[in-house]
């Protein structure tokens, strides 16, 4: 079906139009989510093709919307966190997106990779490597970009077999650090006990994705099982490949190492960390540092709140500065 | 800690006008002392020297005593402060304190004999707010030492506070039981029923001529008596004094069932009708609220018609008969302005709140308006119940724009410019077993507000004020906003300077919803009651407005008593297009909008406790 699809790209610019043609088949790409490819005319023969992600139609359509806009989110903001570096290949890429119609979508780039519950049994030495390396990594740009995954599992992140690569897919779960967490449904195997629906409770911070994300490390490692005591991490060698501190992560989240904490301390290989600006969120804590300053004007002697901060820098960890204790 | 400790206020002159802050204190916890100076800072604004306030929160009491005369407010030079528990810093603890010599003597004396048979007859009534013009700080002294030392012999158990020289209203929804103010600004107390003022000038000239025998007739009578009710028959069978010329030697008092009941308000809690209610469209004084004639709207007529009540009905019958009437304002029509009414509800329930919605046009405050009505009743998870103060005009607010927009995903219009002020939508809250406030709703037009020539009359008295912004209008907004310039201008002039306090709402949020930080916070959820979690979120929509340069729009944040920050999206996304018949074509999804109004509540004293005593400042 030729078309029309008018859409801002992710790189900038404002919205713009472009000849399109779309599959008449959907398929499923989040929740409250459906997809179809799309060819987008850029004057090669069979087009640029891409994955238009909308809402659902009929009573959860507004769920849908909802969803879509954590999509865009998450895409605008890995963008921006990627800077000239180019966008993160562990993430599945927003081209461009739609967000103010009645009818808007966002625009992905393929992926090529297959779901780790497919895969995970052929993730062997090298590519096993492979996969733990990018996994973190992604992990990482996702706490540069300030946004949780929330529903890391065997189905949402694929393995890329081709080019060696992890991907996270289906961000329609996601959410900005700092907000309060929404309840969850899904598995007791991939949902941490803080986002399910009888215990959600807390802010989404950056160790929200690291207790789904260790289990992902043990599914691979054991060729597809789910971790059912703490002691298979000993036994499958995992606890000594991150210096005990995987354990760690099976705690409350705010005592969980972050992604980084487990490349430097656990693997003890920093050299694998992405390049992150530093300053992603120094303007807000600037910011109220500013209003704090407005508010000791207009009431002054009130103390400020003792958690007040805890939303956005993090508090330190107990044992941290001791390696072997799960610190830095 | 302390059982009892001290500390001391004094008014200096900050940047934007003079602050009240804290000299000295034995507090060594500096959180507590900081949560006394803002539980306080509304009494130590209406204070006035000489003077003092006995103030009994619940949990905790504070006494004060206003000293050295002050030509600009705040009325003193120096406030010290005793704060404590109730159990050891008490009402007559604090009037000894006060040090007056003589205060029995004078308590008994012909002097006091009024005002203390007034204060008598409205708290024997049931009566939890009473106000009394003011002209002698000592005077009302001695009046409250008699007062509680009767109520006390009597058996009354409520407690008591009071403030014996006041220059202003303040906002006493934390006093859970009876408030005696003394007002400069009051000429004249409200008339208590007759019958109760036969009987508390019956027991005041008791007083006055022995304590003890007073004290011994009530004994004979099975006084003091714990229940109300019993206490009050007890009272009425006393045997009449032989003296002549005494109140009750005209015989028998009766008192009155009906005097003072609300319309509908039957079997609801006890309300304490305010001495004087200002009108909030032409600001005239009606100091007799119970006994206005009701008005009915006649539909067929297109006009209010009287309601003539029999004189013969039983309290049920008399509120079925005025269910849903209207008073008509005597204060505009003393003034021959035009006749405006009020629900007959509205003066019943203590001062009324009244919050209005402020910002240029087409900033979405009538969508706010709608979008935060149709999700009051969520307060009931902040523990607040809330019920509609006058169902017809609710009605009429649900069917022309809480329908349209929510149901019928329509863009409603904008508030027409118009000359007069009226209620919006108004409801009769209650936090938990509390005291019910009414909370009243204007919305008037942006273009109204941007006009320098035209001050809305209810701004001159509103409690509380939503500044409400269009995220379009920030980058334009470096200059300022001339609704907000034309409010403050009103506020900085008002009799009762700071008293309001402000929501700054970054309105339509939706359009920047891909923006950190308004992502975080228009996902936030209804949220909790959390203090740090509403100052983070004013922290942080501060600093978006400061990332922008549209610092003027933050101005209500210094001029105002307390204020805080919010996003919030009444629709959820963007119209369809830019004509006004156009609609919302995702459907309509409120966003955050109760927050803005649970701060608010918070800020005036409808929602009270120590987390809501936080919330603004």
């Amino acid at each position: 079906m030729a078309d029309v699809l008018r859409f801002r790209r992710v790189d900038g610019g404002d919205h713009d139009e472009f000849p399109a043609r779309m599959d008449d088949v959907e398929f499923p790409v989040g929740e409250f989510l459906m997809g179809r490819t799309v060819r987008l005319d850029d004057g090669t023969q069979d087009g640029l093709q891409l994955i238009q992600h909308r809402p659902v139609s009929g009573d959860r359509r507004q769920q849908g919307y909802l969803r879509l806009d954590n999509e865009i989110l998450a895409g605008r903001r890995l963008h921006e966190v990627a800077g000239g570096a180019g966008y993160p290949t562990e993430v599945v890429r927003l081209y461009g997106d739609e967000s103010t119609s009645a009818d808007p979508f966002a625009l992905f780039e393929p992926d090529p990779g297959d779901p780790l519950r497919d895969v995970a049994e052929y993730l062997l030495n090298d590519a096993f490597d492979q996969f733990l390396v990018g996994l973190l990594t992604g992990l990482s740009w996702l706490a540069g970009a300030g946004i949780a995954h929330r529903t890391l599992s065997p189905d949402t992140v694929h393995w890329d077999s081709d080019n060696g690569k992890v991907r996270f897919t289906d961000f329609s779960r996601s959410a900005p650090f700092g907000g309060a967490r929404t309840p969850i449904a899904g598995s007791w195997s991939w949902v941490a006990r803080e986002s399910r629906p009888e215990t959600c409770y807390g802010l989404v911070g950056p160790t929200d994705d690291i207790w789904a994300a260790a289990r992902l490390i043990y599914f691979v490692r054991s060729r597809g099982k789910d971790l059912g005591d703490l002691g298979k991490l000993a036994e499958s060698g995992l606890s000594q490949m991150f210096n005990g501190l995987l354990e760690k992560v099976f705690t409350a989240p705010e005592e969980r190492p972050t992604a980084r904490d487990l490349v430097e301390y656990g693997l003890r290989r920093p050299h694998i960390l992405p390049s992150l600006p530093d300053d992603r969120g120094k303007w807000l804590i600037e910011g109220r540092a500013s209003f704090l300053k407005a508010r000791e004007r207009a009431h002054p002697g009130v103390p400020v709140p003792p958690h007040f901060w805890d939303d956005v820098i993090r508090p330190p960890q107990p044992g941290e500065g001791d390696p072997q204790g799960g610190g830095r | 800690m302390n059982t009892v400790d001290r500390i001391t206020y004094r008014p200096r002159a900050g940047a934007s006008g003079t602050v009240i802050v804290q000299t000295e204190t034995s507090i060594p916890d500096l959180p507590r002392a900081g949560r006394w100076r803002h539980r306080l800072e509304p009494w130590l604004w209406a204070g006035r020297s000489p003077g003092a306030a006995y103030l009994d929160f619940g949990q905790e009491a504070a006494f004060i005593r206003f000293l050295g005369a002050a030509s600009k407010p705040p009325a003193w030079l120096s406030a010290g402060v005793l704060v404590g528990q109730p159990a050891e810093l008490n009402s007559t603890a604090a009037l000894e304190l006060a040090g007056q010599d003589g205060i029995e003597a004078r308590a008994r004396s012909a002097e006091a004999g009024p005002a203390l048979i007034t204060v008598l007859a409205h708290a024997l009534h049931g009566a939890r707010r009473v106000v009394m013009p003011g002209p002698d700080p000592a005077l009302a002294e001695a009046v409250m030492w008699g007062f509680i030392t009767i109520m006390r012999m009597i058996g009354g158990s409520s407690r008591v506070s009071f403030i014996t020289s006041a220059s202003l209203n303040t906002p006493d929804a934390d006093i859970p039981e009876i408030l005696v103010s003394f007002r400069a600004d009051v000429s004249a107390p409200l008339p208590p029923d007759p019958g109760f003022a036969a009987l508390a000038a019956d027991l005041a000239d008791r007083f006055a001529d022995d304590p003890g025998r007073l004290r011994q007739v009530l004994e004979e009578h099975g006084l003091p008596a714990s229940d109300d009710s019993s206490r009050i028959s007890r009272l009425l069978a006393l045997p009449p004094r032989g003296r002549p010329g005494s109140a009750s030697g005209k015989g028998t008092a009766t008192v009155t069932t009906s005097y003072g009941v609300p319309a509908g308000g039957v079997g609801s809690a006890a309300p304490s009708a305010p001495s004087v209610v200002m009108c909030p469209v032409c600001l005239g004084n009606i100091t007799d609220w119970g006994a206005l004639d009701y008005w009915r709207w006649d539909a067929a007529d297109g006009d209010y018609v009287r309601i003539d009540i029999p004189t013969d009905l039983n309290p049920v019958q008399r509120a079925r008969f005025t269910h849903g009437a209207y008073i008509r304002c005597p204060a505009g029509t003393e003034m021959a302005t035009a006749a405006h009414y009020l629900p007959a509800r509205y003066g019943k329930f203590g001062d009324p709140v009244l919050l209005g919605f402020v910002g240029l046009t087409q900033s979405g405050k009538t969508h706010l308006l709608a979008s935060m009505v149709s999700q009051i009743s969520g307060l009931s998870a902040y523990g607040m119940n809330v019920t509609e103060l006058d169902r017809a005009a609710h009605h009429n607010f649900l069917e022309k724009s809480v329908k349209p927009l929510i149901a019928g995903n329509q863009v409603l219009p904008g508030t027409p410019d118009d000359a007069s002020t009226t209620l919006t939508d108004a409801f009769i809250v209650r936090q938990g077993s509390g005291l019910e406030r009414v909370v009243a709703l204007f919305d008037v037009s942006g273009g109204d507000l941007a006009r320098r020539d035209s001050t809305k009359e209810f701004l001159w008295i509103a409690d509380g004020l939503f500044f409400v912004i269009d995220p379009d209008h920030i980058a334009a907004s470096k200059v300022g906003d001339d609704t907000f310039s034309n409010v403050l201008d009103v506020m900085s002039q008002r009799p009762m300077a700071g008293s309001a306090a402000a929501a700054i709402v970054l309105n339509k949020a939706d359009k920047v919803r891909f923006e950190e930080p308004i992502s975080r916070w228009l996902r936030a959820g209804n949220g909790t009651l959390d203090p740090t979690e509403f100052l983070r979120e004013s922290a942080d929509v501060y600093s978006y407005l400061e990332e922008y340069q549209a610092m003027e729009l933050t101005r209500p944040y210094q001029e105002c008593r307390k204020a805080t920050f919010h996003v919030a999206s009444p629709t959820g996304g963007a119209q369809e297009g830019s004509d006004k018949a156009s609609k919302y074509p995702r459907g309509v999804t409120p966003l955050r909008v109760l927050r803005p109004l649970v701060a608010m509540l918070a800020m005036t004293g409808v929602l009270t406790g120590s987390q809501a005593d936080q919330i603004g400042v």
